[in-house]
């Protein structure tokens, strides 16, 4: 009798437990959860630092003694270390001469606003991986939280982009060679919608309530061409919709959608997505739809595109040894 | 409540880890047969609310569509575990399943709870999304986290021989 009662409590604590999860989804879908998420797994967090910090510290010390081994070798590492030392020494101040250089040209040069806060102001990428990923379904219910928070100095409304790029339009016949440095062509994931100390969510570009101001980029066979400015709002469907754009604007489908600006400042043209649909409509407006980029299910790793003040200038100092 | 304690510790252990290695290890592959060694361990009221509300708060931090493990799980166990102690490793009529393969089968059960949680609801499913699921998510997971079950299961084992564990402690205590 009463391992038959405990088992009916078994049932009704089950019972209470599925409720208690309807509940939950439930929650979740009306976005009240959302605040909690981040929260939760800030908890998490600790331990997760600690583990890959440890597991750097095992890394280097597998390195280490590989190269302590070859005791034959020494003198020529050591050689060869002075040299990358020097090397090293002749690239930071190339660095710094070229960055004094680019402020002055800044300084003297620049006479628009936005030109001076650009010169204040630098942009960092700081990588970041996927914790958790909640794609294929609608889009209000999609979203993705990376392991970087607060206390790397992150924000609320700082775009996230994907480490590779897209396709650009040029190749061998503009000497374009394998090895080349792509500096733009980031493609656009979303942006932080909430950070936590550790970990920050991401609000995706079809999310409702995504704004950005973007720019047509059309390929014709002179080259890119910049057209039609705009706003590029996530209406919580998979598609974007595009606003903004004048009636005597000419739109296709297949131009491509990038940033103007990001955070009302100049820098690289990031890529949104494609114009799949442009439909022109009796009262004088475009209906305009574009595709993102990025599908999230695919994404392992991210960057977050994060605005700091430049440098102090340091003066050129050279290392004396202090004088007895 | 040292055995609640004891479960949410290691239950935070085994997301740590998932969390630190999601290169490396497929989301549950070690937080669900965690919870599920959680749910045998003492089958009763108290460990089960505690499993089930570490799968609510892991679907709330990582979450699926649906919320299907903490919602179906506990069933399930209420569906393996024998109603009583002395039918536990006995061949009764009403024994379910062998108690070595009570924290496998929930994990397998578990996994493929999540993974269909993950697909969309928009349409049903044809066959070949659900072989896609079952080869591109499902196999991964089941192959990191059946391993993790049986040991878990052994250790179980062990508990029982030495002593540690005692399932079905107060019916035991009564008899």
């Amino acid at each position: 009798m009463q391992a038959e009662s405990g088992r009916l409590r078994m049932w009704l604590a089950a019972c209470c437990l599925a409720m208690l999860s309807l509940s939950a989804a439930a929650a979740d879908r009306l976005g009240l959860l959302r605040s909690l998420r981040p929260v939760l797994l800030d908890l998490a967090s600790p331990g997760r630092l600690l583990v890959r910090s440890q597991s750097g510290t095992a890394d280097n010390r597998t390195t280490i003694p590989t190269g302590l081994n070859a005791s034959g070798e020494k003198t020529l590492q050591s050689e060869m270390l002075e040299q990358q030392q020097v090397l090293r020494r002749l690239m930071i101040e190339n660095a710094r001469l070229r960055r004094e250089l680019q402020r002055d040209r800044q300084r003297f040069g620049a006479e628009d606003p936005q030109e001076v806060r650009s010169a204040l102001l630098q942009m960092t990428l700081l990588p970041a991986q996927v914790l958790s990923c909640r794609d294929g379904l609608p889009a209000d219910l999609r979203e993705l939280l990376v392991a970087a928070g607060r206390a790397r100095g992150l924000t609320r409304s700082e775009l996230v982009v994907q480490g590779p790029g897209g396709i650009v339009d040029v190749g061998r016949a503009q000497s374009v060679q394998p090895g080349d440095r792509v500096l733009d062509g980031l493609a656009v994931v979303g942006r932080i919608e909430k950070s936590a100390r550790w970990v920050s969510l991401v609000q995706p570009i079809s999310a409702s309530g995504f704004r950005a101001n973007v720019q047509l980029l059309r390929r014709t066979t002179d080259g890119a061409l910049f057209a039609a400015r705009g706003i590029l709002e996530g209406v919580g469907e998979p598609d974007c919709r595009l606003t903004g754009i004048a009636a005597t604007e000419a739109v296709a489908v297949g131009d491509e959608v990038v940033a103007t600006d990001i955070e009302g400042l100049r820098g690289p043209h990031l890529y949104f997505g494609k114009v799949v649909h442009a439909n022109f409509l009796a009262g004088g407006q475009w209906d305009i739809r574009v595709t993102p980029a990025v599908r999230l299910d695919e994404l392992r790793d991210v960057q977050i595109l994060h605005w700091e003040l430049q440098p102090a200038e340091q003066s050129v100092t050279t290392a004396e040894p202090p004088r007895r | 409540m040292k055995p609640v304690l004891a479960a949410v510790i290691c239950a935070w252990l085994a997301l740590m880890l998932e969390v630190s290695c999601t290169d490396l290890i497929p989301r549950g592959a070690l937080f669900l047969p965690v919870v599920c060694a959680v749910l045998t361990w003492q089958p009763g009221v108290r460990l089960l609310l505690a499993g089930g509300l570490l799968l609510l708060l892991d679907w709330i931090a990582r979450p699926t569509l649906l919320p299907a493990v903490p919602l179906l799980l506990p069933f399930g166990l209420l569906l393996v575990v024998p109603p009583a102690p002395r039918r536990q490793y006995g061949v009764g009529r009403r024994l379910r399943l062998p108690t070595p393969l009570q924290i496998p089968v929930l994990t397998m059960a578990a996994a493929a709870l999540q993974c269909l949680a993950g697909l969309s609801y928009v349409k049903l499913p044809t066959t070949a999304e659900l072989l896609l699921l079952a080869s591109r998510d499902l196999t991964p997971l089941l192959l990191a986290a059946l391993p993790v079950s049986a040991v878990l299961a052994l250790l179980l084992r062990l508990a029982d021989e030495t002593g540690l564990r005692r399932p079905f402690n107060s019916e035991l205590q009564r008899i």
